[in-house]
């Protein structure tokens, strides 16, 4: 059947068409060109804006928007006809009245501009209506990007992206003016509205209304021209414009001319796991701007403020650019040779002296596939231990653990297409509008267009939960109780999909009988969650057709993460939803690579591929592989090597892109195991807090500098590559290794990290079909990827990854939350905020994050602040019986009652949360319990500035309303129809589609 | 045993030691390039000893004033008239068919050529000789085709003025 595909003609080509396509886009998907501005970002896709009337159309002697009318089967229709032509052409002008033609000297004339294109494409000679600058200033308020109303086209192509995509809600087109223009929330200047500067707008700008800053004066020849020089320029060009012909013509050669100097690489941001990739362009080492493609896998045309705007530590003063060795209380700058040469000696003397398993190596979930895969190698080859892994043992693992003992693989069950399409989404202990930006977009839009339904569980109100149909808030660390009690519910009304569970899941007597305490009334007493509430989301999963279940380390970070990550799926499983589009379980992985360091095999127990070391098989092929024997018995994981240094076991520790004196748990226990290390090497691309305890640094390459590839949350595989050479003397980290090992006689000899994936694919059943030849452009793969290259965005249609194929509903209990003491009254929760990444070694170097947040602050709730009389701006004290900080205070109805936020962004030992954590955690993956600590905080000054500037996009106003509103434009007095005035003119006899 | 420590020793290379390595990068790109530098050099020489290289420099070192005066210069309504006449003419070489304007312009050439000897001649030509050269097929051509030219020209005459229509 195809579809119900079928064929219609458009200028005399007979075109193929789906049911419920526009002319326009069926048009498009078959490369025949119809201009359209408004239409030009098919990503936006919340159907149709009809705002710039250049796409008109004949059909039946009648004129037609190509854009909003429906291909039907034989219809004929002209896109070239005279009155077609007329009434696109007459869209143009009133286009170019609203924007001067000046292609040459702006920046947006990079070959891509969409006004010029079409205006080119209409062969316009003159302007028909005279352009009138618009009786509004430029706003360059906004530290990132600058709003020109004069070159304003009206089209609110950015209104749909803050509207609609990005739901930011923050932009509208003020239509009742006389002079329309685009305005932020209630008309403020942008810096001071609820802009969160993710770039959407700026991206889908068709012309040059709307600008990155980084741009302006840079990207072209003749662009940096004073003022005083340039205007004339425009006015002679004005007066003795020959037709716009010639313009186009010497603007195209400039554009040409441009490429030369202006190179556009595609890459794959580094700061969540959602792994958005887009082209970065550059000039010489100048970063001129990201630019977000429709075609990218994940993210199309869609960004957050640090993937778009946070690129500037790349050049950093600050990067290390030479090997440093400790001497006495002093670094010393050293050369590569004399630096690898002090590691393998004195590694090789610990190995020598206390065995193989007195070295621990710690990976990083910032670097690439290849160079976790690299590191593995070099632990288990070169040094023989297994005591590796990575910093998913801080986050992620107790929710890879609750896959792998349900369904049996580690990662999210489907993809951002599943999320988008449910009809039903649970967030649990994340709070994804911050965290994973661009993913919660996907959620906001779903929600606000589609009707998707929404419920968070978290203790804040956060933007998602703030937005939800449903927001609870059980008391914290309660979890696994209200989920459990939920799936009884199902049992009890005989809701459970019994098919399913039939059919396809292991132990279902069990783990019902298992059940039987978690009464709705037991989950009351222990969450603080009403009864109804429960049925509530019990009675809402059971009508969605399919129901996906988000959570972070809300949920992972506790005594018991691993059990209340195994509860979800064993909710997912109860209710039938595995397997089938729209459902799932998503652990949203919070950095670019937590998914990758795992699946290549930096993880004490598996090798690459989740390959188990004491499997003698599994072992014997790598080592054939390797040519060398690889050490048995399963190595210590993050948090047993700090025991073991602090036992005096392990002596050496080689630890790379990891900030683990900030961000592992019990901070100052750490401290004080890293000073107990004989010899410790730390690589980096900065100088971080960990880097201080080491006694050799070794400077790294960030991903912006070398090739490679990064799996995103999805078990997605994209490929980044290399837009600068390494600053200085720092090295690609997958290189440092292979030189290190070649030290140490390896004879590793890999050109480039394409070979290194070949190597890991072949030794990987899950990778087999894994290579940088299938990774080119914006092409990527979610594994399990078979030898010929097909990939699986949806596990499960089949059957469950065991050997029977079945799922397994595994029975867990309730661990209550660690209690500090009486005394501590208040608990602590933490965890990121939009602007700044992990610690912020990065995110704070780029000024204009640094000036929107420059500092840390503490979450208190109204009460709370009135009860110990503070405000926002006061100095706090926090203590929990393992350390201190000193923070301000922003008081903010996101927290409640006694329950605090201390965000974990700092470079600076002040506010570091993990001085008040503890080294209790998971007791199965031994992740730490970040989230369970409680503190007491006393008042140290009351009154003081606020830790968050006024021009923080948290004070703002947002507008929502859907879309950019075309129906206003067409009431206003002076618009008359395109059609319309042509049947004035006496040259469309035809029926008028006025205002549709 | 290794307390946290934050003070690095940089090898500060001295001002002179960073001279001497640039400089060492420079010698090295100079004696790869040894013919296109002393070419170069030669360049610079001519242009010093004619006095271009002064003019250049005065005018680099007040480029955007002299680029200003330029652009006022240039943005008179004279300028603005040369301009579009220089693109209108290269719009109409454009527009021309060059066959026919080679036919044109063979045409011209052997009529020169022509007159040239009926100059030498120097003969009277009375209204029988003007009859009798109508009916000389070479000459009605011509005739003809300039009346065909004539009537181009007052038809796009023509355009400019309203009540044109009427007379088609």
């Amino acid at each position: 059947m195809d579809g119900g595909k079928f064929t219609f003609y458009l200028d005399e080509k007979e075109i193929e068409a789906k049911p419920g396509q526009s002319i326009f886009e069926a048009a498009r998907d078959h490369n025949h060109f119809l201009p359209g501005i408004c239409s030009s970002q098919p990503d936006l896709g919340v159907g149709v804006i009809q705002t710039c009337d250049t796409c008109y159309v004949e059909i039946d002697g009648e004129l037609k928007r190509s854009c909003a009318t429906m291909a039907e089967p034989n219809l004929t229709v002209s896109s070239v006809s005279e009155l077609a032509k007329e009434a696109q052409l007459e869209g143009m002008s009133r286009i170019l009245k609203n924007h001067e033609l000046y292609c040459t000297v702006c920046d947006n004339n990079n070959g891509n501009c969409v006004v010029h294109n079409t205006a080119e494409h209409f062969k316009i000679e003159h302007q028909k209506y005279e352009f009138k600058p618009k009786p509004y200033p430029q706003d360059t308020s906004n530290p990132f990007y600058r709003y020109e109303p004069d070159q304003c086209i009206l089209c609110g192509l950015c209104v749909e992206a803050c509207q609609d995509l990005q739901v930011s809600e923050v932009l509208s087109i003020s239509w009742d003016r006389e002079q329309p223009r685009v305005i932020w929330d209630n008309d403020v200047p942008i810096n001071e509205s609820s802009c969160v500067s993710c770039g959407h707008c700026v991206t889908v700008c068709p012309c040059n209304a709307l600008m990155e800053k980084s741009m302006l004066g840079k990207a072209g020849y003749l662009t940096n021209i004073p003022k005083p020089l340039l205007e004339p320029m425009i006015d002679l060009t004005k007066e003795v414009e020959p037709g716009y012909k010639e313009i186009f013509a010497i603007s195209n050669v400039e554009a040409a001319m441009r490429e030369a100097r202006i190179k556009r690489t595609k890459t794959v941001c580094t700061y969540c796991g959602v792994g958005c990739s887009f082209e970065v362009w550059t000039k010489d080492r100048e970063i001129l701007k990201i630019q977000p493609s429709p075609e990218a896998p994940v993210n199309g045309i869609s960004t957050c403020v640090k993937g778009k705007f946070g690129w500037s530590f790349v050049n950093s003063k600050e990067r290390l650019n030479k090997p440093l060795i400790r001497k006495g209380e002093k670094f010393y700058e050293a050369t590569w040779d004399e630096a690898l040469s002090l590691i393998a000696e004195k590694f090789t003397g610990i190995k020598e002296e206390y065995g193989p398993d007195a070295l621990g190596f710690i990976a990083s979930s910032k670097c690439s596939n290849e160079e976790n895969y690299l590191f593995q190698k070099l632990a288990r080859a070169i040094f023989k231990t297994n005591n590796i892994d990575n910093c998913s043992r801080y986050c992620q693992t107790p929710a890879s653990m609750g896959l792998i003992r349900t369904v049996g693989i580690g990662g999210d069950s489907g993809t951002m297409k599943d999320i988008a399409s449910s009809q039903l989404i649970i967030v649990v202990g994340a709070n994804p509008a911050e965290s994973h930006p661009v993913l919660a977009t996907r959620i906001k839009r779903a929600h606000k267009l589609a009707d998707q339904k929404l419920i968070v569980a978290d203790l804040r109100k956060n933007d998602l939960a703030d937005r939800a149909d449903l927001h609870i808030h059980p008391k914290p660390g309660t979890d696994l109780v209200w989920l459990s009690a939920v799936t009884k519910y199902f049992f009890d009304q005989g809701w459970e999909d019994r098919e399913f569970l039939n059919t396809r899941v292991n132990q279902v007597d069990e783990y019902k009988k298992s059940l039987e305490k978690f009464t709705l009334e037991y989950a009351e007493e222990k969450t603080g969650i009403a009864k109804e509430t429960l049925i509530k989301m019990a009675e809402m999963i059971h009508v969605a057709e399919g129901t996906c279940i988000l959570w972070a380390m809300g949920v992972t970070q506790h005594l018991g993460g691993t059990d209340t990550s195994t509860a979800i799926c064993n909710l997912l499983l109860v209710t039938g939803n595995f397997g089938k589009p729209g459902a799932g379980a998503y652990p949203l992985r919070g950095h670019n690579n937590v998914q990758g360091a795992s699946d290549f095999g930096t993880m004490p127990t598996w090798l690459p591929g989740y390959q188990p070391i004491e499997n003698d098989e599994i072992r014997t092929r790598f080592e054939q592989a390797w040519g060398t024997e690889l050490p048995i018995n399963p190595g210590l994981n993050n948090h047993q090597i700090v025991e073991a240094i602090q036992a005096g076991k392990v002596k050496g520790m080689y630890l790379f892109g990891e900030e683990m004196g900030l961000v592992d748990s019990n901070i100052n226990y750490v401290h004080e195991a890293f000073e107990k290390l004989d010899f410790f090497v730390v690589q980096d691309i900065f100088f971080s807090k960990t880097a201080q305890f080491a006694d050799v640094i070794l400077p790294a390459a960030p991903s912006l500098e070398k090739d490679g590839t990064f799996t995103n949350t999805e078990r997605r595989i994209q490929r980044f590559n290399k837009v600068f050479e390494p600053l200085g003397d720092s090295k690609p980290d997958w290189l440092i290794f292979q030189e290190l090992a070649n030290k140490l006689g390896a004879n590793w000899h890999y050109k480039d990290p394409g070979e290194i994936m070949d190597e890991a694919a072949k030794l990987s059943p899950v990778f087999a079909g894994v290579s940088y030849k299938r990774l080119e452009n914006w092409e990527s793969l979610v594994w399990p990827v078979a030898p010929d290259g097909t990939d699986t965005p949806l596990l499960y249609k089949e059957k469950f990854h065991f050997p029977d194929g079945k799922a397994r509903l595994i029975t867990v209990d309730w661990t209550p939350p660690f209690e500090a003491g009486e005394e501590y009254d208040l608990h602590l929760n933490n965890g990121r905020i939009l602007e700044h990444f992990h610690e912020g070694n990065m995110t704070y170097q780029s000024e204009g994050i640094s000036y929107k947040v420059p500092e840390l602050w503490l979450e208190v709730s109204p009460e709370l602040a009135d009860e110990r009389n503070i405000k926002t701006g006061s100095l706090v004290r926090l203590t929990s019986p393992y350390g201190q900080v000193k923070v301000k205070v922003w008081v903010t109805d996101q927290v409640k009652g006694k329950e605090l936020y201390l965000p974990m962004h700092t470079t600076e030992g002040m506010g570091a949360v993990n001085k008040l954590t503890s080294s209790y955690h998971d007791k199965i993956t031994h992740t730490p319990n970040y989230k369970e600590m409680q503190v007491k905080m006393e008042v140290l000054e009351r009154d003081g500035d606020s830790p968050l500037p006024h021009h923080n996009f948290r004070f703002g106003n947002p507008q929502p309303h859907i879309g950019v509103e075309t129906e206003k434009k067409w009431s206003r007095d002076d618009f008359i129809s395109i059609p319309e005035m042509l049947k004035k003119e006496g040259i469309y006899d035809g029926e008028s589609d006025q205002a549709n | 045993m290794a307390k946290a420590i934050k003070q690095i020793e940089l090898v500060q290379p001295s001002a002179q030691e960073e001279q001497a390595q640039d400089i060492a990068g420079l010698i090295t790109q100079l004696s790869q390039n040894r013919e296109a530098i002393s070419s170069a050099i030669d360049i610079i020489g001519q242009l010093q000893k004619s006095g271009i290289l002064d003019i250049i420099q005065g005018f680099l070192h007040s480029k955007e004033k002299v680029a200003a005066i330029a652009i006022d210069q240039v943005n008179q309504p004279n300028m603005h008239n040369i301009i579009r006449n220089g693109f209108n003419t290269v719009d109409f070489l454009g527009s021309l068919d060059p066959q026919q304007m080679n036919i044109m312009m063979s045409a011209v050439t052997k009529g020169l050529d022509e007159s040239a000897e009926v100059m030498k001649r120097n003969e009277k030509t009375g209204v029988l000789g003007l009859m009798k050269a109508l009916r000389d097929p070479d000459i009605n051509l011509a005739i003809n085709s300039m009346l065909g030219f004539l009537k181009g020209m007052g038809r796009e005459m023509g355009k400019e003025h309203s009540h044109y229509k009427t007379g088609e």
